[in-house]
């Protein structure tokens, strides 16, 4: 378990975690402000941007957590500042009161106060951003210790390499980055079911591993009273034709990124951990929904396994995309950022763990991924009920 | 140059991921009558294949009767559906998830 690595050079932030970025976030809180606040985002070359295209009608926890979602995005150690666009005074009101308790520098506009004119948001928006920009370009990267890292462990379109080699590679990251006091969140609900006892003996005190449990239950009962054979839609066709038998199978190679080390507790969709440490986060394991889940949690960078390719990264936290096949490194190498084939030489996984671990220093201090560089980022809020 | 396969390792074809597995992941296309030697336990095994394999997919290291738990990587991956010969590919023609199908008895199909 030898890595030298204990500092990089992040953007400290007056509350929490420094981060790996120092972005202007345009966040747009309400469908009706999304077409504007897109031409914002458009005018605004350095920003990144974040939305929902829903709004008001939302009720009880399907509303709670995409407000705790819109707040943690804005939150996130990688923002510098926000730009708000809203169609409604409340909602706006809602995500920057959290803002301001997080002393994360924003700027609101809400419809109310332009008369209703998309141009006249528009406008007031790119002076405001403007503004914003050129203030937190003047901010500098300082040495942090390692153990501010939030690492989000993702897989996407695995195959049987995935969970004999990057995955395996995550885990042992995770391992590691646990005992230097570091955070892993991993989730994807659906993809522990088969091997969710094995979580269970993980878990830091029996009453969270009667929770993990749960959570997989209620998951399956999920796909179950939708008439789904999840035998039919997990493992995929993609997944059987790449090797991959049975759920359990799966379930195995996917949950080898989490590692061996025990688990501090169970997140819900978007939720911030309270202390360091191993969390599972019980959310959809479709990518986008999955990532944004982690980025709102406070993760400053995630790694992304994948077997055949996947190109999708959030836009808010920088997402290192590795594969341990090798066919698909070659074949994507401009959305590979890392391939662990040699891993397949058994002796050199440890090598390929500690050569990762200079892959993350590097995209911590700055190193862009090939999805920052061709825009390929995004962030969906995964919605929990009907709206009115 | 290092390749993939490593320094002792050479025309080994085949990853056993954790001592006792019932069954290893092959590294390239194997075709049946093919020597498949196993790396990763504590000795090198050398099996001969009983059918065409692609690679990645699993072959069965040793006979296996019908419903036996397999195991792979130390976590058991579901039950032999048939009676598996070593040397055999396995996969979804006999091979079930146990998951599902204590699904199906509990929904009474």
């Amino acid at each position: 378990m030898i890595q030298a690595v204990d500092h990089y050079w992040g953007y400290k932030r007056e509350n929490g975690s420094p981060g790996i970025r120092n972005y202007l976030l345009v966040l747009n809180v309400t469908g009706l402000t999304e077409p504007t606040a897109k031409r914002v985002h458009t005018c605004l070359p350095g920003s990144v941007y974040a939305s929902t295209p829903y709004g008001m009608g939302m009720l009880g926890f399907d509303a709670e957590r995409t407000i705790a979602t819109l707040s943690g995005l804005g939150l996130n150690p990688n923002v510098g500042a926000v730009l708000v666009l809203s169609a409604d005074r409340p909602r706006a009101e809602a995500v920057c009161e959290k803002l301001k308790e997080g002393k994360k520098l924003f700027h609101a506009i809400v419809f109310d106060e332009v008369e209703h004119d998309s141009l006249t948001m528009t406008d007031q928006a790119l002076r405001a951003g403007a503004l914003l920009g050129k203030q937190i370009s003047l901010q500098q990267r300082t040495k942090v210790d390692i153990a501010t890292l939030m690492i989000g462990m993702e897989c996407g379109l695995s195959d049987p390499s995935s969970g004999i080699t990057a995955n395996l590679l995550l885990g042992r990251v995770t391992d590691e980055h646990i005992a230097q006091r570091g955070s892993v969140v991993f989730g994807e609900t659906l993809e522990w079911l088969g091997c969710e006892d094995v979580l269970v003996t993980r878990a830091a005190h029996p009453e969270l591993g009667e929770r993990l449990q749960g959570a997989v239950l209620d998951r399956e009962k999920m796909a179950q009273d939708a008439g789904i054979d999840l035998n039919g839609i997990n493992p995929n066709q993609t997944n059987i034709a790449g090797g991959l038998t049975t759920i359990e199978e799966k379930a195995s190679g996917s949950i080898a990124k989490s590692g061996t080390v025990p688990i501090s507790g169970l997140l819900q969709f978007s939720e911030r951990p309270k202390t360091a440490g191993l969390y599972a986060m019980d959310a959809p394991s479709y990518s986008p929904e999955s990532l944004t889940g982690f980025v709102a949690a406070g993760a400053q960078l995630i790694c992304f396994t994948t077997g055949l390719g996947n190109s999708y990264c959030s836009a808010v936290t920088p997402t290192i995309k590795l594969t341990g096949n090798d066919q698909t490194a070659q074949r994507l190498n401009h959305q590979i950022d890392f391939d662990c084939s040699a891993i397949l030489a058994e002796e050199s996984l440890e090598a390929e763990t500690n050569r990762f671990w200079q892959e993350v220093v590097s995209v911590s201090n700055g190193g862009l991924t090939y999805g920052e560089i061709l825009g390929e980022g995004g962030e969906a809020i995964s919605r929990f009920g009907a709206a009115l | 140059m290092m390749t993939a396969m490593g320094k002792t390792t050479q025309n080994s074809n085949a990853l056993l991921l954790r001592e006792g597995d019932d069954v290893a992941v092959l590294l390239a296309d194997i075709s049946r009558d093919d020597v498949v030697t196993v790396r990763g336990g504590e000795n090198l095994q050398v099996i001969t294949a009983v059918d065409d394999i692609p690679r990645f997919h699993k072959i069965s290291l040793r006979e296996m009767s019908q419903n036996t738990e397999i195991v792979r990587g130390g976590y058991k991956i579901g039950r032999a559906t048939q009676e598996i010969s070593g040397g055999a590919w396995v996969h979804t023609h006999n091979l079930i998830s146990r998951r599902a199908q204590d699904v199906k008895k509990t929904q009474g199909n």
